[in-house]
């Protein structure tokens, strides 16, 4: 009994003296475990990158937990509208602009403007450029995600088989047509895509910038015209015009709607493609599933200009905001939120945007990074961010998504089965009506 | 003695009929159909990405195992494969524990509801998995059941209980009347009834209803992927996923992954072989 006596004794004055030297800082250390949910699976290049930035989050912060849950980004998508249909959002999780905006008007994910105007995380602000803080702010002025990273379209080119045939890469979109039968003439087709995965994202954007411009896709896709895609002054009808002309001059391989994106970029490899439009990671893709001579072969312009489009914008750039969010205050703890902001902030760091951007995966604002470690055609996107009067963003992250469904699983596809345009420009525009009847209704 | 047997044996030996050879043919074809993509999986696995770009078809020139050392440690396979079979294990105890018992009540006792209670459990089978996520997801998530592989195996159970009712009533309708009355006229209850007559004549229908749900539940991606955060958790699917990107697919190790994820079911095969078939046969006779 006295011994009992004793030991409670001394346990509660270890306790008392633990609480008056250190309480506070007890406080602050209290154990917090956070998710962060992205759309990088093990496979992806990127993945690495973020498990070590993770890993150093948790060892500068030993009494932050964070579990990585990296999933493909079909079921990574899946699981991030539960999650918000069912009010319960990840901490912390990798966006899109399109999905951010309707996150953020029901107040599931954080306004970033306070959060970037905290001394605590004023570092992160060096990666929002003035063109990013525009395009990641919504009409209400708040910024709905964080833009961490950039991805950079090309058309890519294979140098030696345009060489070999005394082709030079494509610089107006008569030339790029021209391609078409040149290349069927060697047995080989001008350009291929991933229909069966539906990747016209990229390609239908790039064909309105070059139709209408940067600000008419905005407008279309972010803008008060978003059920303007069969008017011509919009530019949509000719984007998809100037798809049926690559297709009819045999540009795209037969079956091009069943065959997959990774099936195309080894077509690529083994020169059975001339050219492949998309963005920064394919150089990535070519290097491992071509190897580290065939990257060597790889260049990189911008996609051809169409001087008979004076509406048009010749050399603008597709870019893609890789964007960060976490759950508002309503869904988490203030310790959660600094934990979820603080991934971030580890993942958009020096250190992981360096050795992320020399991986050449994808393209950091302000980073000091080594030239030499990357491929020819990874340094061309990074150059041509640099150059660009302007930048248009892909259907898939900007385009409502039964638009961008519309765009990508029918307009293109149909196109390539031969249907007349004016029935796949139709196909979206009914999308875009009932999308924008269904805002009325809200 | 020699010419007489010859004889004979060729009188025994039966003339070769075209219809046996295109028989014949066609079960060959048939067995290289469904040969054939296991070998070039097998193949696959065993060649680096870049060697699979250029060698589509063929053999491995320089066959390695790294992408099955990779493809171990992407799926986290000593992870994901227990959490599988457990899920399995617990799903099938719940399914046939209360199959069979619902299909015991139902089948063989008359009582007034007896009918719209049977049309209400297997009207279970009309909902689709996909309508009831989000109410799954919410449900979980009061009760605090997300991460947790018994809830799974609940939820699984749940959506496999209306389909196996409906197997396993219509074969303990099958069982005759005359076998139970004996047991009662000798005394035996109605627990007895059940665990002693009807659950053993009832064997087939328990295989069938044992090897759907096996298939079902080690498959199953999406409610194991919303219902699961935390790596040591992950079920075979959602590790299978890890080789799939948006912008990259590492067929290699994809391969190597499913040839390793396809062996517990070769071994469960192999050793249930008899009873699947069985069961199964049965099963479209009865069912």
């Amino acid at each position: 009994m006295r011994r009992c006596i004793c030991f409670l004794a001394v346990l509660s004055l270890c306790s008392g003296l633990a609480f008056a030297a250190g309480g506070t800082e007890t406080a602050a250390a209290k154990k917090v475990e956070v998710r962060w949910l992205t759309n990088t699976s093990k496979t992806d290049a990127n993945f690495p990158y973020y498990e070590s930035a993770i890993n150093r989050l948790m060892k500068d912060y030993p009494n932050i937990t964070v579990i990585l849950e990296g999933l493909e980004s079909a079921q990574m998508r899946t699981k991030l509208l539960t999650e918000m249909a069912a009010g319960a959002p990840p901490n912390a999780f990798a966006c899109w602009l399109n999905y951010a905006r309707e996150f953020i008007k029901d107040d599931k994910s954080a306004d970033w403007n306070p959060i970037l105007a905290d001394p605590r995380y004023k570092d992160m602000n060096k990666r929002v450029t003035a063109g990013l803080k525009v395009a990641t702010s919504d009409d209400k002025g708040r910024m709905i995600l964080f833009p961490a990273s950039m991805g950079v379209d090309g058309l890519f080119y294979n140098k030696e088989l345009f060489a070999k045939n005394g082709w030079t890469a494509p610089k107006t979109f008569d030339e790029f047509v021209a391609l078409g039968p040149k290349a069927r003439a060697q047995n080989i087709y001008a350009i291929g895509t991933g229909g069966k995965d539906f990747r016209f994202a990229w390609l239908a954007a790039q064909l309105v910038v070059r139709t209408a411009g940067t600000k008419k896709l905005d407008a279309l896709t972010l803008g008060d015209s978003k059920d303007k895609w069969d008017d011509p002054a919009f530019g949509f009808p000719q984007a998809v015009t100037k798809f049926k002309q690559l297709v009819d001059a045999g540009a795209y391989p037969k079956g091009t709607n069943g065959i997959g994106r990774a099936e195309i970029d080894e077509m690529f490899c083994r020169g059975e493609l001339a050219t492949q439009y998309e963005g920064t990671w394919l150089v990535n893709n070519f290097t491992k599933i071509g190897g580290p001579e065939f990257i060597k072969k790889v260049g990189r312009v911008n996609f051809p200009a169409m001087p008979d489009m004076p509406s048009g914008d010749p050399n603008s750039i597709v870019t893609a905001i890789n964007g960060y969010s976490v759950a508002s205050a309503k869904y988490q703890t203030k310790e959660q939120l600094d934990a979820s902001i603080l991934i971030i902030k580890y993942l958009t760091d020096d250190i992981t945007a360096k050795a992320q951007m020399e991986g050449q995966g994808v393209i950091f604002a302000n980073v000091d990074f080594d030239r030499s470690k990357m491929a020819e055609a990874a340094l061309g996107c990074v150059d041509a961010v640099k150059v660009s009067p302007g930048f248009g963003a892909p259907m898939d992250t900007v385009a409502p998504p039964a638009v961008d469904s519309a765009i990508k699983k029918t307009a293109f596809p149909m196109i390539l089965n031969g249907s007349p345009v004016k029935d796949a420009v139709a196909e979206v525009q009914r999308a875009a009506v009932d999308y924008v009847k269904s805002l009325e209704k809200k | 003695m020699a010419n007489e047997l010859a004889l004979r044996s060729a009188a025994r030996r039966k003339p070769v009929r075209a219809g046996h050879v295109v028989a014949y043919a066609m079960m060959v074809g048939y067995a290289l159909v469904v040969i054939l993509p296991l070998l070039w999986l097998v193949s696959t696995s065993l060649k680096t990405q870049v060697e699979l770009t250029f060698n589509l078809w063929g053999l491995p020139k320089h066959p390695t195992l790294d992408t099955y050392r990779e493809a171990w440690s992407k799926a986290s396979f000593e992870r994901t494969m227990l959490n599988s079979l457990f899920v399995a294990v617990v799903t099938v105890l719940v399914t046939t524990a209360a199959s069979a018992t619902v299909s015991f009540v139902l089948a063989r006792i008359e009582f007034r509801w007896n009918r719209l209670i049977y049309f209400f459990v297997i009207a279970g089978m009309m909902i689709p998995i996909h309508a009831a996520v989000i109410p799954l997801y919410i449900l979980e998530m009061k009760l605090h059941m997300q991460n947790n592989l018994v809830a799974l195996s609940l939820i699984y159970a749940a959506f496999r209980i209306p389909i196996s009712v409906f197997i396993l009533e219509s074969f303990m309708l099958t069982i005759p009347r005359e076998l139970e009355e004996c047991a009662f006229m000798d005394g035996a209850g109605l627990g007895t009834v059940f665990s002693r007559i009807i659950l053993p004549l009832s064997r087939h229908g328990l295989i069938v209803i044992i090897v759907l749900t096996v298939l079902a539940c080690w498959n199953e991606l999406l409610v194991a992927m919303l219902s699961l955060n935390r790596p040591q958790y992950k079920t075979l699917p959602i590790g299978l996923l890890q080789f799939v990107s948006e912008f990259y697919s590492a067929y290699t190790e994809m391969c190597a992954a499913i040839v390793i994820a396809c062996i517990p079911n070769i071994i469960f095969y192999s050793l249930m072989q008899d009873r699947i078939v069985e069961g199964l046969t049965i099963g479209s006779l009865k069912g």
